[in-house]
């Protein structure tokens, strides 16, 4: 269907202008609005820059181009009958400093902005000179709360407007992150190697195509056209070390590039811990608190990503092969839900090799996208220690007959080796000006082994396991001709396919073959009023997420597998207003929304005698608003703030037939407002476009308590308390940004600040980077 | 967080060795309610009842209530928080509560001689301790840590019931064949004079809980208090199948006299994989002698045509008050969930071998109880049917109940007296 539609365009030849618009950097700039006066028409560049004006008459016109924060240009132009005239422009910035991304130009994370779906874009070009990694960005957005248990590195877990865990999805440049490994997560990634975080609240763009219910998080590391050289190094309290080289060569002649993007980063984390318990090693009796630093703490990882590619040429606009290897290493001081045991032994690595391809290409108005990643996740935990140590870092020897390790009732050393094979489609579709078609298909194998050298008792995936999801969603985008009203609907197909080898009571193999499919779909709708000033934009999906591989499969022995485990599905609306206003020289951007999700058949764990499966148990619902505010004077003063409310309650009115006693109270352990603010300045800007900058944040979250709150004592209730942190950053950029220093202290009142229930986090941190950026 | 009494731990270690410890930690109470000596503001006085609540994570609470045979039982505002699913178990007036699948702390609770329950004590342990028992001048917790696969000593903790301290721990296997791939469940610790009883499943060693023995009752008899790390012996009867139910502590009781009654089941909705082929019984180890009385067995499958023993508990006067599985149609592990309610409570007289049906109680489902209260001849039940929770008062003389409070709650664990 679409390709007829493709071959009918293509032969009607008709008569107007197409080409590419760049930055003075070489990088693409989409969202500029490409406008001939004569002729009222107006196009809008794509993601590759590129725009077309179709349909025109044969005459002289202007051309224009505009986009805020470059100079504006117009050019002459004599159009023939049935000529395609091809016309690249350069724009050239306006000269702008602090602050100035986020305000004055309407980047793409502007244009993303103001689509229908409720998405919020985090631009990291002011921040990639500061010591930060993509959670320390994350967590200072609107609805998004990162739990940490500890320094880098550190287990943690993410929500999104009440959603957490795997019910939201992560990507980078669009390709899902999902069983990557460890040394591949958000708190690995420093700063400088990406571009933009895109977040998108509830409703997902079928180009991602994942089964996200609660959301997704898309990291972009940006396109440029140009060579360009990121060398960072950061040094910091607790023995931190966080390196990156990012670097691209580009031969525009020939139409071929190498990038290269990697990162190193290794902390001790062995920051200070109050008042934890001390136990008898021999007797487990409690021997009172004490004050000690962690001892076992420590976490590597490191990523080489190569890349290299074509641009430009007849077969395809870009077409690059990639390379990632990744690896980490990871101690545990503790578990990470309890500070009552202390390890001294007990880590996990990681071995990550992928293999990618990516492709686009545009052909008239078609665009086309792929992509294939193909890998291999090696996944140990080690627990072969005969230590036993407690938290005054005193260990006892347990003698040879005692099986017991740190963690696990026998030690273990358990090899679990993934092979991941994921691809995606996508064919976006633009009918005329007005309307718009997008079809993307996504698939996503898994194969699991496992093996563990130590515990022969451990059999769990001595046989592979196997699961296969795919996804298919079309999208319909309808525009005004004035771009006022923008309307997309669509619908996602899912299907999944697992094979599922276990061990039954009896020793034997079992295979069980879930198998499902579910339909969603959604729309989202955006309104602008008053030209630029004002817009409105809703949103509603019918999402699915579909069950994890142990959470269908069981992990052979405690977990048992429940093949008739169906998906989780969530209604989400979300409804949001944006202002922007200029008053002279202050520039003010305002945003509230409201988000409604109702999350049925909820995947919790429930133990029948010794043990135990995954059912669809709990119904939730979350409403919430968010609000955020930015204000910038004269590039001197920037500050922004945002706050959270959610309210998550317990919505199944019985639990296993009998009442629920927390029905409609609201959920535990689970943080309900929260805000972030921060202000910079900008006090010294040299002529050569050295300057200074200072800013500060600070991270509120609200104390919450860790089981329900209408439950239990007022007095004996364990709770998270209040956290109220302060950090202070400060950069200085010099010989044309070429030379970057930067300073930052966290928690600079070494305040005691917990995300878990009594797992203390980091106090007081500095560090000092240093990064050299050569374009 | 609130600030702790704080101590250098080098000396800590050092005062302990010398035998100061305890001072240090009885006197270094404050209002942290996870510090040993902490008083809370739940009353002591009336029933104690250890609550599990609906929704969620099901929290678990210790609670007090003067009353419990009319109005509601809720912890909506009252109680003591507990963390994860647990085991109760009270030694006389002291009530400890372990943690099993979210933390590996057990902790004891007490009055504090102002009307209020007080943390007496904690510690914590390796493997969850999923069997317990107690000495019988009741100043002694006996709790064992049971490994779930392979073999591995199950390790058996004395715990001082005034301190909450750990004494000694002995490690044991009670029973194993590496030959066979065998290990030993334990489904009771009872004290009798100078020896410890300890009954056992027969298990495979995967850890898949299967039941590869299932025709033989087996007890290991160790000396005590100064246990050894092998039994004394190991009797075996074969009129019946293996003794007790996975996760309750009374597979073994004691009766006035002396003389020690079991319990087997071999059922498959109570964990049996294969189920016994023997019928459900109740076998006796006369007082003063460690081995089963050949003259005595009680087939309680014969008795109730087809029903099985479940759970079983001494009320006094040779009685027992018992669970009857009136048929085992639910298939593997289920009379531990909430999906087929076909448990009968009966009272069954021991010497003369006879059951009486509990007049008034619904059929139910019950996954878990601590020891039984027994008062003025009246004994105390939660009962849990597919849509209600109620408390019931059960006469033991004559086998009939009444209904008490609701519950607002999965079920109570188990009712006690601090005071």
């Amino acid at each position: 269907m679409v390709f007829i539609l493709l071959v009918n365009s293509a032969r009607a030849q008709p008569t107007g202008i197409e080409g590419r618009v760049y930055d003075a950097k070489g990088s693409a700039l989409p969202f500029t609005s490409v406008f001939i006066k004569k002729a009222e028409k107006v196009a809008l560049t794509d993601t590759l820059g590129r725009y077309r004006i179709m349909g025109m008459t044969p005459g002289q016109y202007k051309v224009g181009i505009s986009r805020i924060g470059y100079k504006l240009q117009e050019r002459s132009i004599e159009l023939l009958a049935g000529q395609v005239l091809v016309l690249d422009f350069v724009m050239e910035e306006k000269v702008t400093e602090l602050g100035a991304v986020e305000i004055t130009a309407k980047t793409v994370s502007q244009e993303l902005r103001e689509t229908g779906y409720a998405v919020d874009v985090v631009e990291i070009k002011e921040r990639k000179n500061l010591t930060s990694d993509i959670n320390q960005v994350l967590k200072s957005t609107p609805s998004i709360h990162i739990r940490e248990s500890g320094g880098l590195g550190s287990g943690f877990r993410l929500s999104l407007n009440g959603l957490s865990g795997n019910q939201v999805r992560y990507f980078i440049d669009g390709v899902p992150m999902e069983n990557y490994g460890s040394a591949l997560t958000l708190n690995n990634y420093p700063v400088n190697l990406i571009e933009n975080i895109e977040i998108y609240k509830g409703v997902v763009p079928v180009s991602l195509g994942a089964d996200a219910l609660g959301g997704a998080i898309n990291i972009t590391t940006g396109y440029r056209r140009k060579p360009f050289l990121d060398v960072a190094y950061s040094f910091g309290s607790f023995n931190t070390h966080q390196a990156s080289i990012n670097g691209q060569h580009v031969n525009e002649k020939k139409g071929h590039f190498v990038k290269l993007s990697s990162f190193f980063n290794h902390s001790d984390n062995n920051y200070r811990m109050e008042d934890v318990p001390v136990f008898d090693l021999e007797l487990g009796n409690r021997l009172g608190t004490i004050d000690t630093r962690r001892f076992h703490n420590e976490y590597t990882s490191g990523m080489i990503h190569l890349e290299a590619g074509v641009l430009d040429k007849k077969y395809a606009d870009h077409w690059s092969f990639g390379l990632t290897t990744a690896r980490n290493r990871k101690n545990y001081q503790h578990p990470d839900n309890t500070i009552n045991r202390a390890f001294g032994q007990f880590h996990t690595k990681n071995e990550t090799l992928l293999a990618s391809t990516t492709y686009k290409k545009r052909l008239g108005n078609l665009d086309l996208k792929g992509y294939v990643v193909a890998g291999r996740v090696v996944e140990s935990v080690v627990d072969s220690s005969s230590r036993k140590y407690n938290w005054a870092g005193d260990y006892i020897v347990r003698q040879a007959n005692d099986p017991k390790g740190e963690l696990f009732e026998r030690k273990s050393l358990m090899e679990l080796t993934d092979r991941v094979i994921r691809s995606n489609v996508g064919l976006d579709y633009e009918i005329s000006n007005n309307h718009a078609l997008g079809l993307h298909f996504t698939q996503n194998y898994l194969e699991r082994n496992g093996e563990d050298q130590v515990n022969e008792f451990n059999r769990s995936f001595e046989s592979p396991n196997s699961i296969h999801k795919n996804l298919l969603g079309l999208a319909y985008t309808f525009k005004t001709g004035d771009g006022k009203l923008e309307a997309t609907a669509f619908s996602k197909q899912y299907w999944f396919y697992g094979e599922i080898i276990t061990q039954d009571f009896q020793d034997n193999e079992v295979t069980t073959q879930p198998r499902f499919n579910s339909t969603g779909y959604g729309a989202a709708l955006t309104w602008r009023i008053a030209a630029e000033r004002f817009q409105l934009k809703s949103s509603f999906e019918q999402a699915f997420r579909i069950p994890e591989s142990y959470e269908i499969l069981g992990d052979g022995i405690y977990i048992q597998p429940n093949p008739s485990l169906r998906p989780e599905t969530s209604y989400n609306a979300n409804f949001g207003m944006r202002y922007t206003k200029h008053f002279q020289k202050i520039h003010l951007v305002s945003e509230a929304n409201y988000f409604y999700r109702f999350s049925k058949d909820f995947i919790l764990f429930n133990p029948l005698g010794p043990f135990g499966t995954y059912q669809n148990l709990d119904n939730v619902r979350t409403t919430g608003i968010e609000s955020s505010l930015q204000v910038n004077y004269n590039d001197f003063v920037l500050f922004n703030a945002n706050f959270t409310w959610q309210n998550l309650t317990d919505q199944s009115e019985f639990d296993e037939g009998l009442p629920n006693t927390n029905y409609e109270s609201r959920i535990p352990n689970v943080p309900y407002l929260f805000g972030n603010a921060r202000l910079g300045i900008n006090p010294w800007t040299g002529p050569t476009g050295d300057r200074l900058a200072i800013y500060w944040n600070t991270r509120y979250v609200h104390e919450f308590f860790f089981t329900w709150e209408n439950l239990g004592d007022a007095e004996g209730k364990s709770t998270i308390p209040q956290q109220l942190i302060h950090d202070l950053q400060m950069e200085y950029a010099f010989a044309k940004g070429k030379y970057n220093v930067s300073l930052s202290v966290n928690n600079i009142t070494n305040a005691m600040a917990y995300d878990n229930f009594n797992i203390q986090k980091p106090g007081r941190a500095a560090y000092i980077k240093c990064r050299y950026f050569l374009n | 967080m609130k600030r702790k009494y704080q101590i250098h731990h080098k000396l800590t270690i050092y005062l302990f060795a010398l035998g100061l410890g305890g001072c240090l930690l009885s006197a270094c109470g404050d209002d942290d309610p996870d510090e040993p000596g902490t008083t809370t503001s739940t009353a002591s006085s009336g029933f104690v009842m250890s609550l599990k609540t609906t929704g969620g994570d099901e929290t678990e609470f210790i609670i007090s209530q003067d009353d419990i045979m009319s109005g509601e039982i809720s912890a909506v505002g009252t109680g003591i928080e507990q963390t994860g699913w647990r085991f109760f178990y009270p030694v006389g007036e002291t009530l400890f509560s372990s943690g099993f699948s979210v933390d590996n702390q057990m902790a004891g609770y007490g009055d504090d001689g102002a009307g209020r329950i007080t943390l007496k004590g904690e510690f914590i342990f390796e493997n969850a301790l999923e069997m317990f028992g107690k000495s019988d001048d009741e100043q002694t917790l006996l709790a064992m840590e049971i490994p779930r696969s392979g073999f591995a000593n199950r390790r058996l903790h004395f715990v001082d019931v005034n301190t909450v301290f750990v004494r000694k721990i002995i490690g044991t296997r009670i029973f194993e064949s590496t030959t066979d791939s065998l290990v030993a469940w334990p489904t009771a610790l009872q004290v009798r004079d100078d020896k410890l009883f300890i009954p056992f499943h027969v298990l495979d060693a995967g850890g898949f809980f299967t039941t590869p023995q299932p025709d033989t009752a087996y007890i290991a008899i160790y000396s005590y208090p100064e246990m050894g790390t092998e039994p004394e012996k190991i009797i075996k009867d074969a009129r019946t199948g293996n003794i007790g139910v996975n996760g309750f502590t009374t597979g073994l009781i004691e009766a006035d006299n002396g003389d020690l009654y079991s319990f087997s089941c071999g059922a498959e909705m109570a964990g049996f994989n294969p189920t016994s082929t023997k019928p459900s019984g109740i076998l006796r180890i006369p007082h003063g002698e460690t081995d089963f009385d050949p003259s005595y067995f009680f087939n309680v499958e014969a008795a109730t045509s087809g029903g099985k023993l479940i759970w079983f508990d001494y009320v006094g006067g040779n009685k027992a008050i018992a669970r009857i599985l009136v048929d085992d149609s639910g298939g593997i592990w289920s009379a531990f969930g909430r999906d087929v309610f076909n448990q009968q409570l009966v009272i069954i007289d021991l010497v003369d071998q006879t059951i009486t049906e509990v007049a008034n109680v619904p059929l139910h489902a019950k996954r878990y109880s601590s020891p039984v209260l027994v008062e003025d001849g009246k004994v105390y039940v939660s009962i849990e049917t597919a849509t209600e929770a109620h408390v019931y008062q059960v006469d033991i003389d004559n086998a009939t109940a009444v209904q008490g409070a609701r519950i607002l709650g999965k079920t109570i664990k188990g009712f006690y007296r601090l005071q």
